[in-house]
């Protein structure tokens, strides 16, 4: 799909805040030696295209492998896309010059995985959580370190954690630090990369209340990756279900996970363990695991795995279309 | 009722660092009979795997088992000889680990690795070993198995790996599978997979499992019974429907609520406010007591003076907590 | 191996994320740099070379009070063996042994500092750079580096000398130009693995430039075990200087151990305490950096024993 309907773009009112349209990563993979001696490409992300409106939050989940990270970070710009277009406040992004894309990214920030290798291990907590404002020349040192405390606060720490190192902190606090950082710059969207799976089970429900409360003061606007299905459910307006580095389906949280349209969806959801042992639940197991995406491929990439494949769906490539209003997906079943 | 299978009774295993005395497991009690699948719950920190490390008797400096006692089918474990411990610990009790590729040998073939563990115990030759492997690895459901029995570690999926991990403890057909956050680093749809696999090995061979878990939907999934761990105790032992549905222990059921329900999207979920302890600094009294808003509301003082030992306010279920004490 | 590997389940028991071990090695670096000391003085070795190359140090920096007499001049008649005057006796011109021995501590010093410090800046530019640049540029400086690692550093110094005349300049200009080859390479795997951690992009995403990246996160957390491995290399320059003025290619107008070791050659049997003090000081001198150097590359670097040592 070309121009102007990306998809998921009924389910929203506001002009979007991040349009992205067939956005493709490919790796040429390094085959031994240093000489550039290439096999076929991996490709991590292929032909990807959603929005996100201010305010809202996208929901992209999918297994490993799947290129949720890979769309995180080419959105901004922290590693170069091989194709396509990223449209934040309707500036171009990835045709953006240093200058403009350094004032960009105060606007777009990101929040990872792992909160304490996301951390500068030298450097106090105060220290990181100012860092932005003095790059962006936002702030002297002085003002960086009273800005990061009254973050810091925002957040749940003290002004006495601020001069602690990463590693005097525990995963939560740390992953409170990551947000503060991300909020110092006062974004307008939070790219938020598995922001909780490495955190324990108690600790979990803290963090999604904090990027809650967040959202809701600040109006902010989150991409949130995950591979917690019932995770990805709560905090999403809308969710997009990626398999093999594209898009399968995309749809209102609700909607999405009551009636999946896509065979890989269901797949998923079904997989998830149940919430309670009584929970009797008809099991989808699937065939086999997620392929290497440098396999060449015709047809659907899930129909190898697919339960309900038909002869047709190795063939041809299903077009990602809208099956209803706000719903899309990219399945022969549903036409 | 019949001796239980393995029971476990008073442990305490303390890791003697520089910086103190590290009291992973401080007084963990259960019993686990024949075909049994118990679930053992808990966050980062709280002693489910060095429990399940005392309990194969791999626990190595600084680390120490300092008290109680591990009765596997009438063997006490504790203080038992290497010599006693090897002819229990591989062809009795198994165990898998989360990270599959990390536990195999990475030069040497999936059917040599098979074939050691069925080395030790029976006296097969080693062609007969080779016709075992093909049938174990038919057996965890990998296709191709005459093909795979070759292969190493590095050509395995991570889902394949832990597949041969299942393998290789089934070849002594234990009675105790020991299985340590089999799934964690697995995908959703092949932690389906492996779950599917434990539980029909498990109904087909009458192992009993103890499932290492920080994820109560696989407990949910797989177990008949519970324990949740906090601090290096447990402090709530019960079958899985009660766990559930009437859960007794603050803590636990702070777990249950704090899980993201359909129901309430968007919605702030409900927390357990602080963070678990540092095992070298736990308070006084219950370990719970400063995160335990129950006890703020009922205004119980005896949490932060005194440890609670366990009662069971109904039969079978066994909680750690003053507040039913 | 699940079953009958306990080595490979301990080691995962020690590697877990579990309690015991998370807790213990948390808390173990929260004592900072208290905890970090403990660890090194837990290291008999560590202490020896940390002492010896104190000592090394003091004796460089305050050798004009510890020895007043210059070590040119004719403090005694010549020959005179040890005595309360002339603690370590005097040489064929009747210069004092001990004054030589304490002043010679400088050269050495300063050509060990002088060439681990140059080996430390160019190693750590260069290596920086093609690690955190990659590709063409990563290629051509590290081609570059094989170049400089196969010309032999002592007969490229004895030629140097040759040509261009004794002198120190010129001695620790060659041996500086031809030791930073490993430097490089483990400051740019270093910078290969800290530039991919999430800290580093992380700072990218709030705006900061590549090269800022490259100063503020990057190099400082990979300086370490360069600066290890260039400790190690101190020892190797104080050789190479004493053994080529024992060639009698040093600078005539520096004392130095070598220096003093060429001009004892001739009176071995008549003069042993010539020869024996020089040649224990610089003995003494290389194993205190050379241990102090080991125990920090262990401390930083516990690979490095297997990747070895420099000359």
């Amino acid at each position: 799909m070309g121009s102007a309907t990306a998809p998921g773009a009924t389910a929203t009112t506001g002009p979007a805040l991040l349009e992205v349209t067939d956005l493709v990563k490919h790796y040429r993979i390094r085959s031994g030696g240093s000489m550039a001696h290439s096999g076929p490409p991996l490709r991590a992300v292929d032909g990807v295209s959603f929005r996100v409106a201010a305010g809202e939050t996208l929901g992209l989940v999918g297994e490993s492998g799947g290129g949720k990270t890979t769309v995180g970070l080419s959105v901004l710009r922290l590693i170069r896309p091989s194709g396509g277009s990223v449209t934040f406040e309707g500036r171009d992004v990835l045709a953006a010059g240093r200058t403009e894309m350094k004032a960009l990214r105060q606007r777009m920030q990101i929040v990872f995985q792992d909160p304490i290798g996301a951390l500068d291990p030298r450097k106090s907590i105060g220290d990181s959580v100012g860092e932005g404002l003095r790059i962006q020349g936002l702030a002297s040192r002085a003002q960086s370190h009273q800005r990061a405390a009254e973050v810091l606060d925002r957040v749940g720490l003290t002004a006495a954690q601020s001069r602690s190192l990463p590693h005097e902190l525990s995963g939560g606090q740390l992953q409170r630090v990551g947000i503060a950082r991300a909020l110092a710059l006062d974004p307008r969207l939070v790219v938020c990369d598995e922001p909780v799976s490495a955190l324990d089970v108690s600790i979990q429900a803290q963090i999604i209340n904090l990027l809650l409360d967040l959202q809701a003061e600040r109006g902010l606007a989150y991409l949130f990756i995950a591979h917690d299905l019932a995770l990805v459910r709560h905090i999403s307006d809308r969710v997009a279900v990626m398999y093999l580095g594209r898009i399968v389906e995309s749809a209102p949280a609700g909607e999405l996970f009551d009636n999946p349209a896509h065979p890989y969806t269901r797949a998923l959801l079904s997989a998830v363990p149940a919430d309670h042992p009584a929970a009797a639940r008809q099991r989808i197991v699937l065939r086999g695991e997620i392929p290497s995406a440098t396999a060449p491929q015709r047809g659907c990439p899930f129909a190898p795995r697919c339960p309900d494949a038909m002869a047709k769906c190795s063939e041809e490539t299903p077009e990602f279309k809208e099956i209803a209003p706000g719903r899309w997906a990219a399945c022969f079943l549903n036409d | 009722m019949t001796e239980p299978l393995l029971s476990v009774e008073g442990l305490r295993t303390h890791f003697f660092v520089d910086a103190g005395v590290v009291k992973a497991v401080d007084g963990v009690g259960f019993h686990i009979r024949r075909g049994e699948v118990v679930g053992l719950v808990g966050e980062s920190g709280c002693g489910k795997t060095v429990t399940s490390l005392s309990i194969a008797g791999l626990i190595e400096s600084p680390g120490r088992i300092v008290e109680g006692s591990v009765r596997f089918d009438g063997t006490e474990l504790v203080g038992a000889s290497e010599r006693v411990l090897n002819t229990v610990r591989g062809p009795r009790i198994a165990m898998i680990f989360q990270q599959p590729r990390a536990s195999l040998d990475p030069v040497m073939s999936v059917g040599r690795q098979i074939g050691q563990a069925l080395k030790s115990g029976t006296g097969m030759d080693r062609s007969a070993r080779r016709r075992r492997a093909v049938e174990l690895l038919d057996r965890v459901g990998i296709s191709d198995p005459d093909r795979r029995v070759r292969e190493y570690p590095h050509q395995l999926s991570g889902g394949m790996a832990q597949r041969v991990m299942i393998a290789i403890a089934l070849a002594g057909e234990p009675d105790l599978l020991i299985a340590d956050e089999p799934t964690t680093a697995l995908d959703v749809t092949v932690q389906a997979q492996i779950l599917e696999l434990l539980r029909e090995l498990q109904s087909a061979n009458g192992m009993a499992v103890i499932l290492i878990t920080h994820d109560l939907g696989v407990i949910a999934e797989i177990a008949d019974r519970a324990a949740v761990m906090y601090a290096g105790r447990i402090v709530e032992e019960c079958s899985i429907s009660e766990l559930y549905d009437a859960p007794l222990h603050p803590y636990t059921l702070g777990l249950m609520e704090s899980r993201p329900a359909a129901s309430r999207s968007k919605s702030r979920l409900r927390v357990i406010p602080g963070s678990v302890p540092v095992p070298l600094d736990l308070p006084v009294g219950c370990s719970f007591a400063p995160r335990c808003a129950p006890r703020v509301e009922s205004g119980l003082t005896v949490c932060t003076e005194q440890a609670p030992d366990p009662v069971s306010p109904r039969d079978g279920h066994h909680v750690r907590c003053w507040l039913h004490g | 191996m699940a079953l009958e590997g306990p080595a490979a389940l301990t080691e995962r028991a020690a590697s877990s994320r579990g309690p015991a071990g998370s807790g213990a090695v948390d808390h173990h670096r929260a004592r900072g740099a208290k905890g970090l000391w403990r660890r090194f003085a837990s290291s008999p070795v560590a202490v020896v070379g940390l002492v010896l190359t104190v000592l090394f140090v003091l004796v460089a920096a305050l050798a004009s009070y510890i020895a007043p007499t210059d070590p040119f001049s004719f403090a005694g008649t010549p020959f005179e063996p040890p005595s309360p005057k002339h603690w370590l006796g005097t040489d064929d011109l009747g210069r004092d042994v001990f004054a030589g021995v304490v002043h010679g501590a400088r050269t050495s010093l300063f050509v060990g500092v002088a060439v681990a410090g140059a080996s430390l800046v160019i190693g750590t530019a260069v290596g920086g750079v093609a690690g955190f640049a990659g590709g063409k540029v990563d290629d051509l400086l590290m081609r570059f580096t094989e170049l400089s690692q196969v010309l032999p550093r002592f007969f490229l110094a004895l030629t140097v000398v040759a040509l261009f005349g004794p002198g120190l300049r010129n001695m620790v200009i060659v041996l500086a130009l031809t030791s930073w080859e490993l430097t490089a390479r483990v400051a740019r795997s270093g910078v290969l693995a800290v530039k991919e951690l999430e800290y580093v992009t992380a700072a990218e995403a709030l705006g900061s430039s590549p090269w800022r990246n490259l100063r503020t996160h990057v190099l400082p957390n990979t300086i370490a075990p360069v600066v290890a491995l260039a400790s190690l290399q101190v020892g190797g320059a104080i050789l190479i200087e004493a053994s080529l003025s024992f060639l009698g290619l040093g600078d005539p107008n520096v004392i130095s151990w070598g220096y003093m070791l060429n001009n004892a050659q001739s009176f071995v049997r008549r003069a042993w305490w010539m020869s024996v003090f020089p040649g224990l000081a610089i003995a003494v001198a290389v194993l205190g950096v050379n241990l102090l150097g080991d125990a920090l590359n262990d401390f930083w670097n516990p690979r490095s024993r297997t990747s070895g040592a420099p000359a």
